[in-house]
């Protein structure tokens, strides 16, 4: 971080400490932190997507 | 000293290595599934489904395009969350997981990799454009092959260049509008092909061009669209770093590249198998309706430049993280020229599936080693590490060696199955199994056993620390 100019290291600085103040512990203890976080039920989702298309692919080719 | 005004920094954000904060997220859900939209709808998937087509009936090339370009975003989904959760530029977030320079490796293979995309976008645009001219009866130098398929496509280049420098703001407005036009005539274009020729006939299509081994055609017909899926991997950061909620950045992600811009492989998949030729412009000529030949030419002349827009902002901004002294004018100078000598190349455009699977080779494997880290890690870095390029995640000398030996593994892999150059295999796996996915499966346990194994724990290596002792960690 040494070689930025003076303006921006400090704005960086800055942004560092606020987030490692304000919500640096809440991430580490996966809880909303900067923004909501993401919810199992969105893997879930995302698991059950692959799976459908993974059913249809093998389908597909089977059934020629 | 000056420092940066309240002004300044929320100007400057945008365009530098600043982590944003929770009140410079301009992007929501449907924000973002408009940039990703308008992202994804161009060349790569035009061309991804005219060569699915050319390879498979219609009744396999829809599931492969749907499978082979949503299934890698599906494996590849936290990415989109990681940096979203601290607002960092994706190649500054990669570090915690590669070390600092395993993770400017990475920035190099991504910069010089990605300058394809530039120059495909264009060239596709300038290709369509000059036919769709020489159709319509427009005489003049526009209307050749050349020189005026490389004038379009330079001119294409520039106007991206163009846009991508005034950033994430205007980029949000223009893709708005932008994909909202790109699938309400993708729609029209669907509806017409199917009015024109009729079900029967598009799923009663031989394809035009496949391999002698039919297993060779569905094999390479998925391996090319999952290495359009996979390549999205290297995208990510520089957006989702905008988004208000991880849930938006995750889901728009994979529904915008994957679910909705999908719908063009399809229809191109579908196109190219009753025309016969991979390119789009072929497609809009064989209605032979003058006006589906003018809607066409300005889907492929919106889509390709809203995506040169979507290409050059995040590599210039990326090259700018990295080198933030740099004035915000070059780097988006230097990836507008850049495209342009690629695009002046010959034999560049034939070579598309080629450079996919290499593209596929890459981004599957980086994808894989970042998913790899989340699952033990879930996403927790010190983000003050990130930036610290002489202290924070070190690992051994800058390398996270657990990242490296994963990343020649499943590569050695990959190109034992797949040979992207001749297209042959010398394993013999390939067309039984296909090579992108499997070699990220080779990354993803590669690095995770190595990882909790602890191998290499006398290096530093924060993700073997509990959540408390990390958070000790610089």
């Amino acid at each position: 971080m040494s070689s930025l100019p003076a303006d921006l290291r400090e704005e960086l600085e800055r942004r560092i400490a606020e987030f490692e103040k304000n919500f640096e512990a809440q991430v580490f203890n996966r809880t909303d932190a900067m923004i909501p976080r993401i919810k199992t039920i969105d893997y879930i989702v995302v698991a059950i997507t692959g799976i459908v298309l993974t059913i249809y692919l093998l389908l597909a080719i089977v059934l020629g | 000293m000056i420092l940066l005004s309240k002004e300044g920094a929320a100007k400057e954000v945008y365009f530098n290595l600043l982590p944003t904060t929770n009140k410079e997220r301009p992007y929501g859900f449907i924000d973002f599934l408009a940039v990703q939209i308008a992202f994804g709808i161009a060349a790569w998937f035009f061309l991804v489904g005219g060569f699915t087509g050319l390879y498979v009936k219609a009744s396999l090339a829809i599931p492969i395009v749907l499978f082979g370009n949503i299934i890698p975003l599906l494996l590849a989904s936290v990415l989109a969350v990681i940096f979203a959760r601290y607002g960092t530029e994706q190649y500054i977030g990669h570090r915690g997981v590669l070390g600092q320079r395993f993770g400017d490796v990475w920035f190099i293979i991504y910069v010089t990799s990605s300058v394809g995309w530039i120059a495909y976008a264009a060239l596709l645009m300038g290709s369509s454009t000059w036919k769709l001219l020489e159709s319509l009866g427009v005489g003049g130098i526009l209307a050749t092959e050349q020189p005026g398929m490389i004038i379009w496509a330079i001119i294409g280049t520039i106007i991206g260049g163009w846009w991508a420098w005034y950033g994430p703001g205007f980029v949000k407005w223009a893709m708005r509008a932008m994909s909202a036009f790109l699938i309400v005539v993708l729609l029209i274009l669907i509806w017409l092909l199917f009015t024109v020729y009729g079900v029967e006939k598009i799923f009663a299509a031989p394809p035009p061009a496949p391999f002698e081994d039919p297993n060779w055609s569905i094999a390479s017909a998925i391996e090319i669209n999952v290495g359009l899926g996979f390549s999205w991997a290297f995208w990510y950061g520089q957006w989702t770093r905008l988004a208000k909620t991880e849930r938006a950045a995750f889901h728009s992600c994979w529904l915008g590249w994957g679910l909705l811009a999908a719908s063009a492989g399809v229809f191109s998949a579908l196109t190219a198998l009753i025309v016969g030729s991979f390119d789009p412009t072929d497609w809009l000529l064989a209605y032979n309706i003058p006006w589906v030949t003018i809607l066409g030419l300005l889907l492929i002349i919106l889509a390709n430049v809203s995506s040169e827009v979507c290409l050059i902002y995040p590599l210039s901004l990326t090259t700018r993280c990295r080198f933030p002294n740099m004035r915000w004018t070059y780097p988006i100078l230097i990836f507008t020229i850049a495209g342009i000598i690629l695009e002046v190349i010959p034999g560049v455009f034939e070579s598309y599936n080629k450079y996919l699977a290499i593209i596929a080779l890459l981004t599957g494997i980086y994808a894989a080693i970042i998913v790899a880290d989340y699952a033990i890690t879930k996403g927790t870095y010190k983000l003050r590490a990130l930036y610290d390029r002489e202290r924070g995640y070190r690992y051994w000398r800058g390398f996270n060696l657990s990242a490296v030996i994963a990343t020649v593994v499943a590569t050695i892999f990959y190109l034992t199955t797949l040979e992207p150059l001749s297209w042959t295999s010398a394993n013999g796996l390939f067309p039984y199994i296909t090579a992108g996915i499997p070699a990220y499966f080779v990354a993803f346990v590669v690095y995770y056993v190595l990882t909790k194994s602890k191998v290499f724990d006398k290096f530093y290596a924060p993700t073997l620390l509990s959540a408390p002792e990390a958070q000790k960690q610089t």
